[in-house]
């Protein structure tokens, strides 16, 4: 293949925590190559395609119409019941955007700034000179190569097969990972086009959750995530479940996908001599809503500061390059370990006990459970606690 | 006990999402673009892959 042989940056992955990765370096300038092995970037879909409106402004990247096609006003829970509890806000919250043209809206940013981006190219190892690592080997259309560089960045995925050749452990455990399915639908009717719905059900979806995230009044993305030891597949959930919802079941399904979300199987270590790990390849995903997006963009951002920094120091260490893994926990890993704590106990609850839950709190203690620390949480839990004697039972019973 | 065996693929399932490798312990499943392989002889008939499998193709 007619490619340089040296560079600063190898991204192996081209998802947004390594396109992500890649505009960081080419605005740093440095030489910057990233591999996709699918022959598109940006499809296959393995995504439920709802960001945050946090995450826009953190990142600094505009909703544009061309990916950002609806926006979310906030979030309806639906309890084993059918009762609804609506969380809405008088702004924009997020959007649900399409994955295949938002990839290939940062991609184009990257390739604008300077990086070169190769799709239908795998990568399919790296190279060690002793203990570190400076290199890759890649095949593209049937042709191998290898090339050199100072840094290795995985940002290959969940599957997140690159780290593991390197050395490194990163196997996705069944308890902390989710099965997930999803429908693409047209032609369906639901009640709340401008929120998320999400439906919460032992029976339809075991530690998970079911989602409706809308594109349009009558089309959205419909999918359910479970835990990933359960015997009975995502899909089977989701089939099921759809038969109790006539304004679904008579629907379209115009894309099929799968997919398994790393839930909270947080790694110590996330470098290597030579290498760096970025995004679901690190298990970097909001362990309560499955959502990675944001986090694995933000790590990105975090793991282009220090591979610079390595770069002007010429240090190329796992121990300069560790730095990476503190400065992330700072910035968000610590964060995401208390969130995992909340889904522990949440996971305990039962389909009756929820009831009781969604009956005695409003869309605005949700809120603060969903975005405050434990502590806030609990404050707001021991509030209704005072007014509602059912609530006392169940914490003593979950909290002990 | 039932005895040990290996996983069995029914490609006309698999939607090729990945997340029989993301769990697999010893990388015995390797996916390019629309085909699975599994090496038999690094596969430790652990049976995780069958678990993860979001739509049965691994059983
Ligand atoms: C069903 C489901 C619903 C979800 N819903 C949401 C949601 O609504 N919101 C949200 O924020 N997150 C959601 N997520 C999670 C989100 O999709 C991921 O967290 C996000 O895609 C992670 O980005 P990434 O760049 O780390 O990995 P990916 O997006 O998976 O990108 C990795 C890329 O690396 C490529 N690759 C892999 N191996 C190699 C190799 N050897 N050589 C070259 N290239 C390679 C892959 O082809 C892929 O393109 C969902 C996930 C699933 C499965």
């Amino acid at each position: 293949m007619n490619l340089e042989k040296e560079w600063d940056v190898i991204v192996v992955g081209g998802g947004p925590a390594g396109l992500r990765t890649a505009i960081k370096c080419a605005e740093k300038k440095l030489k910057v190559l990233l591999l996709e092995k699918d022959q598109e970037l940006g499809s296959p879909v393995r995504c439920g395609e709802g960001l945050g409106i946090g995450w826009f402004n953190r990142l600094g990247i505009k909703p544009k119409p061309e990916f950002a096609v609806h926006p979310i006003n906030g979030a309806v829970l639906y309890a084993p019941s059918g009762k609804e509890l609506v969380v809405r806000f008088d702004k924009i919250s997020g959007y649900i955007i399409e994955r295949r043209m938002f990839e290939k809206f940062l991609a184009r940013e990257a390739a604008s700034k300077g990086a070169r981006i190769i799709a239908k190219t795998t990568v399919t190892d790296v190279i060690k000179e002793g203990e570190q690592i400076i290199g890759v080997k890649a095949v593209h259309a049937g042709e191998e190569f290898e090339l050199k560089s100072k840094i290795v960045v995985a940002a290959d995925g969940v599957e997140s097969v690159i780290s593991r050749k390197a050395g490194l452990n990163t196997t996705n455990n069944l308890y902390h990972v989710d099965s997930g399915f999803q429908y693409e639908m047209a032609g369906i009717d639901f009640k709340h086009p401008d929120l998320i719905s999400l439906y919460f059900s032992n029976k339809y979806a075991r530690r998970g959750y079911l989602w409706i995230f809308p594109k349009g009044k009558d089309y959205a993305n419909v999918g359910v995530g479970i835990l990933g030891s359960d015997e009975k597949t995502a899909k089977k959930y989701l089939d099921d479940w759809l038969e109790t919802q006539p304004g679904l079941k008579k629907g379209s399904k115009i894309v099929v996908n799968a997919g398994c979300i790393p839930v909270g199987g947080f790694l110590e270590k996330m470098t290597l001599n030579g290498l760096i790990i970025v995004g679901d390849a690190a298990h970097q995903v909001n362990p309560i809503h499955g959502g990675g997006m944001g986090i694995a963009m933000e790590a990105a951002d975090v793991a282009s500061e220090i591979i610079a920094e390595a770069i002007e120091k010429k240090d190329f260490s796992d121990k300069f390059l560790s730095k990476y893994t503190s400065r992330w926990y700072e910035k968000r890993g610590n964060k995401l370990k208390d969130i995992l704590k909340k889904r522990k106990m949440l996971e305990e609850v039962s389909d009756k006990d929820f009831e009781v839950l969604v009956n005695s709190l409003n869309g605005e203690d949700v809120l603060k459970i969903a975005h405050g620390d434990l502590i806030d949480s609990a404050k707001t839990i021991t509030k209704k606690l005072i007014k509602n004697p059912k609530l006392v039972t169940l914490m003593v019973k979950y909290l002990k | 006990m039932e005895e040990k065996r290996f996983p069995e693929f029914k490609s006309d399932l698999c939607a090729y999402c990945g997340a029989c490798v993301a769990v697999c312990p010893v990388l015995a499943l390797d996916l390019k673009e629309t085909k699975l392989f599994l090496d038999k002889n690094k596969c430790i008939k652990c049976m995780s892959c069958t678990k993860i499998c979001p739509v049965g193709a691994l059983k």
